[in-house]
């Protein structure tokens, strides 16, 4: 539970006396008294999930172009989002689409096939296996999804880190602060030629578009909370989930309280490599201290972090 | 006939015992639970309906947002009216009743924070009157997948006009946003979000002396 209660004295401003004046109905004018003060107080309670276990959710990106269901796409984007519900804290684990890692029942693979194998069902048994993390949620959703959705919410303000341009993914952004509307957002988090680290920074992009996703969410909920119902339903009509949405409200609710700040934005660690004529990844095995400290409390200790791919570019 | 003169007879006699011995009997004997509620009413600006189903327009939901916008307003009429406008509240500084259209957890947290919610605990010492004002709704509703309201947002300004007991009033204002969910089958507030911002007025000067008629 959040909550604050202020009290404070303020000059009153010509604004606020004109607002509150006029919509009492007196007809005083203003010279006829003295208009003191404001007494300001503030009450507030969202009813934050809460718990001692961490939750899990599988966030993927697919590839799918209309016509295809969304979910039987190549999963170009797989994150794992652990939230700490105790510690209002985040992390944010990033998979290289060209991972390579056992897929349940079909041998070694592109982790990105997997869900156009099985759907997100056995990326999910993919990314357990791999990690040993369980997740309790996941959430697909494809270019027409994101574009969609970010334009349903008005733009996504994001601090662009390094210059991008890519014919590709039709990036062109210059670094700083901008507002992006969903096509543009969507070659954001696309682009990985502008990158030198390429899928890895790809990947570190992604969970920054989340992080400033969910910057402009509490932002906008500190002026206007009704824009809440405004984002969920953005991301309901836009995405494929296995939560309900009187899930999907509470989660709402619970990442309002979440700092940015304590939200950790990873990748998994590896190289490149190639293998019967496939360019591929190969995560660093030692990653496994990594998910194992995910796993625990959804919050990664510091000297478990990988080092960011876009470092050397930011 | 009879019985019922006998009463009257009675009450009466108690009353005018009362009204002699009391050193401020009539005082004594009202209680402020006697005073009328005020009516109060929210002007409903907007209802606006939110899919979650990408098929469904939004104009398909709009009679059912409408709905769900009147209900949510039925709740915080009687909640504001509870917490600011009925004197057998405010005069008692005593708010138990304006609880009951929130859902426990909201209740509870709602309890701890009265300076912002309500007119206060010590309302009945400060005011002799609170009279309502042109406070306004507008209301958005989250629906699921098969058209149902899920969640409604009810984003409210009230305005009230406390006249004071030492003279001058206060001008109550409270900005506010609701989240109303069933629960139990009824909508329950389950969060909320209250800014006040209370103009003060003071007395009105006396009218100075009037100059002769020319």
């Amino acid at each position: 539970m959040r909550r604050r209660a202020v009290f404070a004295v303020a000059a009153v401003t010509a604004w606020t006396l004109g607002s509150a004046f006029g919509s009492v109905g007196t007809t005083t004018v203003a010279s006829a008294q003295s208009f003191m003060e404001i007494g300001l107080a503030h009450a507030d309670y969202v009813p934050k999930l809460d718990g001692s276990r961490p939750i899990f959710i599988l966030a993927l990106g697919s590839d799918s172009r209309p016509g295809t269901p969304v979910d039987r796409g190549l999963s170009d984007s797989i994150h794992i989002i652990g939230i700490n519900l105790a510690k209002d804290k985040v992390s944010i684990l990033g998979f290289p689409r060209d991972s390579f890692v056992e897929i349940p029942g079909r041998g070694t693979g592109k982790i990105n096939n997997a869900m156009a194998y099985g759907g997100p069902e056995l990326t999910i048994q993919t990314v357990e296996q791999l990690t040993g993390i369980r997740f309790d949620y996941y959430v697909v959703t494809g270019f027409v999804g994101v574009e969609q959705a970010i334009d349903d919410i008005g733009g996504l303000t994001i601090d662009v880190p390094f210059p991008m341009q890519d014919p590709y993914s039709r990036s062109d952004f210059e670094p700083g602060v901008q507002t992006l509307n969903g096509h543009d957002t969507l070659a954001f988090a696309r682009d990985r030629h502008s990158l030198l680290s390429g899928d890895f920074g790809r990947s570190e992009n992604q969970g920054r578009a989340m992080l400033a996703a969910l910057a402009q969410l509490r932002k906008e909920f500190a002026k206007d909370p009704a824009r809440l119902l405004t984002w969920v339903g953005a991301g309901m009509r836009n995405v494929q989930t296995n939560m309900s949405l009187e899930e999907v409200m509470r989660l709402a609710f619970t990442a309002l309280s979440v700092n940015p700040k304590h939200v950790l934005n990873m990748v998994v660690p590896g190289g490149t490599a190639t293998v019967g004529g496939l360019s591929i990844v190969t995560l660093d095995p030692n990653a496994k201290v990594l998910y194992d400290d995910l796993g625990d409390d959804a919050i990664v200790s510091k000297k478990n972090i990988p080092p960011s791919p876009t470092a050397d570019q930011a | 006939m009879i019985i019922a003169l006998g009463v009257v007879a009675g009450l009466a006699v108690v009353g005018a015992v009362l009204v002699l011995v009391g050193n401020n009997p009539v005082a004594d004997i009202v209680h402020p639970s006697a005073r009328p509620v005020p009516e109060f009413a929210f002007k409903i600006t907007r209802s606006e309906p939110i899919p979650t189903d990408p098929k469904t327009k939004t104009q398909q939901l709009k009679g059912s947002a409408e709905s769900a916008g009147d209900d949510a307003a039925g709740i915080l009429d009687a909640f504001y009216t509870q917490a600011f406008l009925d004197p057998a509240n405010w005069e008692d500084g005593n708010y138990d009743d304006a609880w009951d259209s929130f859902d426990e957890a909201a209740a509870a947290a709602a309890q701890e924070q009265l300076a912002g919610l309500t007119a206060g605990t010590t309302a009945g010492d400060t005011f002799e009157d609170i009279q309502p004002g042109r406070s306004v709704l507008r209301s958005e509703t989250l629906f699921d997948a098969d058209g149902k309201p899920m969640t409604i947002s009810a984003t409210v300004t009230f305005k009230a006009t406390a006249t004071k007991k030492a003279g001058g009033s206060t001008i109550i204002v409270s900005e506010a946003n609701f989240f109303l969910q069933q629960v139990g089958g009824e909508w329950k507030i389950i969060s909320f979000q209250v800014d006040r911002a209370d103009v003060e007025r003071a007395p009105k000067p006396p009218a100075s002396p009037s100059g002769s008629a020319s």
